[in-house]
């Protein structure tokens, strides 16, 4: 079953790193009381919409949702807040460390 | 003697329906959105306040929407007639907060109805709370919008302040939301707490009485827990937190207890805000972890939607900076005749009337307001006689359009302190909050002659029409034939 999550990205859409790990917030879709629920994650993303297992639905800064939808693959879930302070325009890119 | 005043928000909602400022709304409406487009409509319509008694995913949970958003529900919670002209409302309420201040007593658990449920350990969860969705594109479910926080100075415990912190769920024990370093909490916090590593303890508080929503709400220069004492004529009554030394009002719908956590951020915002816009943009803000949570039983979530004018937010912040300062212009001898601050402006315009007594009177006004701690809130000051209705919007709009010459009239005072909320702000400002004022002097000048100065032709003015052609129009109104 193909979960649906939301991203917001500060940067130009087009700066954005695809199939590259990256710690980012995404926020869970799926109807009823945890609907939005925020999750610290390593993922990869990708423009197109079926190439990995969810769904990702992309907002700008200013909650704007662009009209081209997404795909996501969760690598890990990151529990805590990271205290790395984490580049939330487009994620941190997990290859630097 | 204590003034009449609704003990819970519960009493104020009854009052409320009985003198026709509230509709209840018995079906079911969606936490996603649906609620907030009808409290956000509301807003905008100046409609009776929506109370909402069946939420889907939530039973048992009720919502209570723009709680104080019209002159007339301000003057309900103040327990004034709800008519009661705005000057009468401010005379009243600087009335209240100018006797000695009345400090707060502390009740048993037993007697505060804030305590009747109780969530701790494994069972915090702040998604058995009903947060709504209150815009589409909001950064998460606003569980806060219209409570307040209390927090207290780690070197003088007993400065404890309440303030309008808006929150944000991001998991079941977290929240998120902005504390900007000019305000009573974040000095407290990135002064005190922070900078040695320490988690601030903290209580949000849901659903007050209306005049601790009031108190909180204001600049209040002195606790506004005996702030609140004022309005009421006697004290609030409080209750400790189960999990730190924080008192609350203990009739509240819903305590959060937690800790704010010094050098991490959660992605936040945006958020629809009180200038109408989403201007701040989603950026890392303070971090709320939760450790308890008490409520009522049937509790009531009560929601504000800022957006376009006109919302709670809108007019109590401008009716309290309003009386701050006016009482800052008296205390310096300016014969002033009023200061109102337009709710439609998003309190970023305000109007002060005043008699034209000495050149430079509004240089002095603008000097005086912008450099007090008020400040960051409002950009622009018009300066206007005191025979204009301050109150009359067509009355401030005809003599800024009038009398405000429009080079030697407008002022410019740059660099100043501003917010990240100005929408007109550009990146650079927004980033650090910095923000130029404007006074628009709308005061003909005293050394003009007389002879030369414009005469303003209105029915009421005596240069015009003398009171006796007055009085027999007045008198005999309704004989011409009108109706109003």
């Amino acid at each position: 079953m193909r979960k649906e999550w939301d991203t917001y990205i500060l940067t130009k859409l087009a700066e954005v790193e695809e199939d590259v790990e990256t710690l980012r917030v995404i926020r869970d879709l799926t109807p009823g009381t945890h609907k939005y629920r925020g999750k610290f994650v390593k993922c990869l993303i990708s423009r197109d919409p079926d190439k990995y297992p969810d769904t990702l639905r992309v907002r700008l800064g200013r909650g704007q949702l662009t009209n081209k939808i997404w795909s996501i693959k969760i690598t890990a879930e990151v529990e805590g807040i990271p205290t790395k302070p984490y580049h939330m325009s487009g994620g941190i890119s997990l290859k630097e460390d | 003697m204590p003034f009449k005043y609704y003990k819970d928000n519960r009493e104020f909602i009854k009052a409320l329906e009985k003198s026709g400022d509230l509709v209840t709304i018995e079906q079911e409406v969606d936490w996603d959105m649906e609620l907030g487009a009808i409290v956000r409509r509301a807003c905008e319509k100046n409609s009776p306040a929506p109370y909402f008694k069946k939420i889907k995913d939530y039973p048992g949970w009720e919502a209570f929407g723009a709680p104080m958003s019209t002159w007339r529900r301000l003057n309900i919670a103040m327990g004034l007639d709800p008519e009661t002209p705005i000057n009468e409302l401010q005379d009243e309420y600087i009335r209240r907060i100018t006797a000695p201040t009345i400090k707060p007593v502390e009740v048993s658990r037993e007697n505060a109805p804030c305590k009747e449920n109780l969530l701790t350990g494994d069972d915090v969860d702040l998604f058995k709370l009903v947060a709504p969705m209150v815009h589409g594109g909001d950064g998460g479910r606003y569980l806060c919008t219209w409570h307040m926080v209390v927090g207290a100075s780690l070197k003088a415990p007993d400065n404890v302040n309440w303030g309008m912190y808006r929150q944000m769920v991001f998991d079941e024990k977290t929240m998120c939301g902005p504390v900007l370093p000019f305000s009573d909490m974040g000095k407290m916090f990135y002064e005190e707490y922070a900078p040695i590593d320490k988690p601030m303890p903290f209580a949000t508080v849901i659903g007050m009485d209306p005049l601790s929503g009031i108190a909180a709400c204001a600049p209040a220069p002195y606790s506004e827990a005996e702030y609140t004492g004022q309005l009421m004529g006697e004290p609030v009554e409080l209750v400790k937190c189960e999990t730190n030394n924080l008192l609350v009002p203990a009739h509240a719908e819903v305590i959060i207890e937690g800790e704010i956590i010094p050098h991490v951020g959660i992605e936040e915002a945006p958020f629809g805000e009180y200038t109408g816009y989403r201007t701040s943009p989603r950026a890392a803000r303070t971090v709320y972890k939760v450790t308890c949570i008490t409520y009522r039983h049937n509790p009531i979530l009560t929601v504000s939607n800022m957006g376009i004018p006109t919302d709670e937010g809108q007019l109590l912040r401008s009716f309290s900076l309003a009386l701050e300062m006016r009482k800052l212009l008296e205390s310096q001898q300016i014969p002033i005749s009023g200061v109102y601050m337009l709710p439609e402006s998003t309190h970023h315009l305000v109007a002060v009337g005043v008699r034209n007594a000495y050149p430079g009177i509004a240089h002095q006004i603008g000097h005086l307001v912008f450099g007090s701690k008020l400040a960051p809130w409002f950009h622009m000051v018009m300066v206007v006689d005191d025979k204009t209705d301050i109150y009359n919007l067509n009355e401030l709009m005809h003599d800024f359009s009038t009398k405000l010459h429009p080079s030697k009239g407008i002022h410019i005072y740059k660099s100043h302190v501003g917010t990240p909320l100005y929408p007109f702000a550009d990146p650079a400002d927004r980033k650090y909050g910095k923000g130029d004022k404007v006074l628009f002097d709308c005061l003909f000048p005293l050394d003009w002659p007389l002879a030369e100065t414009p005469i303003k032709v209105g029915f009421s003015n005596p240069d015009i029409y003398p009171l006796e052609i007055q009085e027999k129009v007045l008198s005999s109104w309704k004989e011409y034939g009108f109706k109003d």
